[in-house]
């Protein structure tokens, strides 16, 4: 049972279509990956690699172009909003943005509150009384229940978009870069309470960040995400040791390292060059204009997504042999 | 030297800030701008006037007394006795005397008329007077032979604004009038508010085709001046107060709805739309709960400034004679009815003219101090 995934997504794909022509935007392309429940995938990659847009079709804020989401075992990508109702009790979402996340409009109870209305589990007082309940939980109290979000401070609205999130109880929670807007004090904070939430309730977590160090003390496994594809997934401990895809190797070299010393004996395989634009995508390997080892082939075949032994994925033709 | 704070976490999290709601924060910063204070004491002054007014005079709105034509608020008169009153002569040779507290008493019937040598006869209580209206001046001359020719300036008290051409009430009709200009403005601005604001939010919501279709379909109707199709509906329709209503309130919904679908196509990007569509709200919800309450600010602005506007409409529909009918008052037809009198009555048209303008600054001065209160940027 423990083993079982609770949130599976096969081939996901998400084009845009571009304004005034026939281009797509390539923001996600055939991403597959499964998390077993309780534990956490922590999905990297720098920003525009289509982790947010990974995280808002999974949850069907963008309509998936194709493939398919599984939330214990039910296939939720192709339902209709109607249909679909019942299954969002089971998958919560936590967004990057503490400001713009919470309706100034309302009050705290007001918008802890609105899931329960939404899902008619409760009103009136048994609602009061849940909200109460979950603002202890993140660290807040019945005193803030009417007030206005904008009266809060980063790291308490972003407990309240935590509390939101919870009431309902999911299943999973899918955290889109919580903790990239708030200062590194509260970044802790939220985090470790996210953590203690896991542990109590057996979470499931998709974390996206792209603070590395904060995605190894939270995940279990790690998904490196470059131009819309998946390219690596290995055990959080093991990217760290041994990353085998280049961009790999070249995002962890570019963590800021504390002592000066062993930073000027540190090899650099920095990644030169800007990111292609996700329009006209380069044929064959998407790193291949940026990669330091790029081979002949990899100008020329997509490389697919193979084990490279012990769990550990990566599409590269390096390990493709 | 840095020892750690034993704090316990309640007190960590305390607001110490008072409570304030939005409203009450919009408030604050309304309050603070004088103009716009001005400007909503003069509605508020302006509503009680066109309210009260009506019950406090001993005119009706369409009561006519045909001696008294034009008269103006301070009456050019011969003076007579002390304690005697005046003598106000009017345009056609009326005598009407007025009484020394400035209160219009008896006209006098007149006996003679000798048009050649330029003297009337008139009866006066008892006795009769002559009026010499020769040589650029008038005499009155009494049987006792007293004469008076001093012109004087005196308060009409019986009609404090004067009369109109007709021998209305002044004052009555212009409170009359507000009150008909300001109740056709709020009745146009509230439907448009709603047709607008539902428009607009669905244009905005949906998007798409949808949103395609909707706001060309907005352009279409405004690709013509609006002011011709109210013209064209008013000429269609009977005249009359509810037409006009009608004829305003189903145009002037585009620019509305054009400001509720940019606002809400905005905010449909913010990160709370997507938390209220992952937690399942419904459309409904999302658009009722969210998208329309976080608009309000522009709508309200939009909504402030169509008053205006739609006074300046009924006004010039009832200019040009569209508009109210007769003996119902409003401001544009009493400019209307004044302009014939023009050069010898010019208060009669300077009065309403001058209730317009006032009502459009103050709406105008209090649509820009919501525009600053409601503006998140200007948040201090």
């Amino acid at each position: 049972m423990e083993n079982k995934p609770v949130l599976k997504v096969e081939n996901l794909t998400k084009h845009f279509s571009v304004k005034g022509g026939r281009k797509v935007v390539h923001a996600l392309d055939d991403v597959s990956f499964e998390i077993p429940k309780g534990k956490t995938l922590g999905l990297v990659g720098e920003s525009g690699c289509g982790k947010s847009t990974c995280a808002k079709t999974i949850i069907r804020i963008h309509e998936p172009t194709s493939g398919k989401v599984y939330i214990n075992d039910t296939d939720i990508s192709t339902m209709r909003q109607k249909e679909l109702k019942p299954y969002r009790k089971h998958i919560q979402m936590i967004f990057q943005d503490p400001y713009s996340s919470l309706n100034s409009r309302m009050t705290v109870h007001d918008i802890i509150a609105e899931p329960l209305q939404a899902h008619n589990i409760a009103s009136g007082k048994t609602a009061t009384e849940m909200v109460h309940d979950i603002l202890f939980r993140v660290g807040l109290n019945r005193d803030h229940a009417d007030r206005y979000a904008h009266e809060f401070s980063g790291g308490q609205r972003q407990r309240i978009g935590i509390a939101r999130a919870l009431i309902l109880k999911p299943d999973i929670v899918i955290c889109d870069e919580p903790i990239s807007a708030l200062d590194v004090s509260i970044q802790a904070q939220v985090v470790n309470m996210l953590k203690d939430f896991q542990t109590e309730m057996g979470l499931t977590y998709l974390f996206i960040a792209h603070d590395l160090s904060m995605v190894r003390y939270v995940s279990d496994v790690v998904g490196v995400m470059y131009l819309g594809r998946l390219i690596e997934t290995c055990d959080a401990a093991e990217i760290y040791t041994s990353p085998l895809h280049p961009y790999t190797q070249g995002l962890l070299s570019s963590i800021p390292i504390p002592s000066p010393k062993a930073a000027r004996e540190k090899i650099s395989v920095g990644i030169q060059g800007d990111i292609p634009s996700p329009i006209d995508l380069p044929p064959g390997c998407r790193f291949s204009t940026r990669c330091p080892k790029s081979m002949p082939i990899c100008k020329e075949q997509e490389p697919a997504m193979l084990d490279a032994g012990g769990s550990h994925c990566v599409a590269c033709h390096l390990y493709n042999k | 030297m840095w020892e750690k704070l034993d704090i316990r976490q309640e007190e960590r999290e305390k607001i110490v800030s008072k409570r304030r709601s939005f409203l009450s924060d919009v408030w604050f910063r309304f309050s603070h701008k004088p103009t716009a204070i001005a400007g909503l004491m003069v509605i508020v002054l302006m509503i009680l006037f066109a309210i009260l007014t009506p019950s406090f005079t001993s005119h009706t709105f369409s009561s006519q007394v045909l001696d008294h034509v034009s008269m103006a608020p301070w009456l050019k008169s011969i003076a007579l006795d002390e304690g005697e009153g005046y003598i106000y002569v009017n345009q056609n040779l009326k005598l009407i005397h007025v009484n020394a507290d400035g209160t219009l008493g008896q006209t006098l019937t007149r006996l003679d008329e000798d048009d050649i040598n330029k003297v009337n006869t008139y009866a006066f209580d008892e006795e009769t007077l002559q009026l010499k209206y020769g040589g650029g001046s008038q005499t009155v001359v009494f049987e006792d032979g007293r004469e008076f020719s001093d012109v004087v300036k005196v308060k009409n008290k019986t009609y404090l604004l004067g009369t109109d051409t007709l021998g209305r009430d002044i004052l009555t009709r212009l409170a009359h009038g507000t009150r008909i200009s300001l109740l056709v403005a709020f009745l146009a601005t509230a439907v448009n508010m709603i047709i607008g604001i539902l428009y607009g939010g669905i244009a905005g919501y949906k998007g798409g085709n949808v949103d395609g279709v909707m706001m060309r379909i907005v352009d279409i109707i405004s690709a013509i001046p609006l002011t011709l199709y109210v013209i064209l509906i008013m000429v269609i329709v009977e005249n009359g107060m509810t037409s006009i209503i009608i004829a305003l309130s189903s145009v002037y919904w585009v620019n509305m709805a054009r400001v509720v679908r940019g606002q809400i196509l905005s905010l449909k990007e913010q990160e709370f739309i997507s938390a209220a569509l992952t937690i399942g709200s419904s459309p409904k919800t999302i658009l009722m709960r969210h998208l329309i309450p976080n608009s309000m600010g522009p709508i309200l602005v939009t909504a402030t400034m169509l008053i205006p506007q739609a006074i300046f409409m009924e006004a010039f529909l009832s200019y040009l004679g569209l508009g109210v009918q007769p003996p119902m008052a409003s401001l544009g037809t009493m400019c209307n009815d004044a302009t014939e009198m023009l050069r010898s009555a010019p208060y009669q048209l300077f009065l309403p003219a001058a209730m317009i303008c006032l009502i459009m600054f103050a709406f105008n001065f209090v649509g820009d101090g919501l525009r600053d209160a409601l503006d998140p940027q200007l948040r201090k």
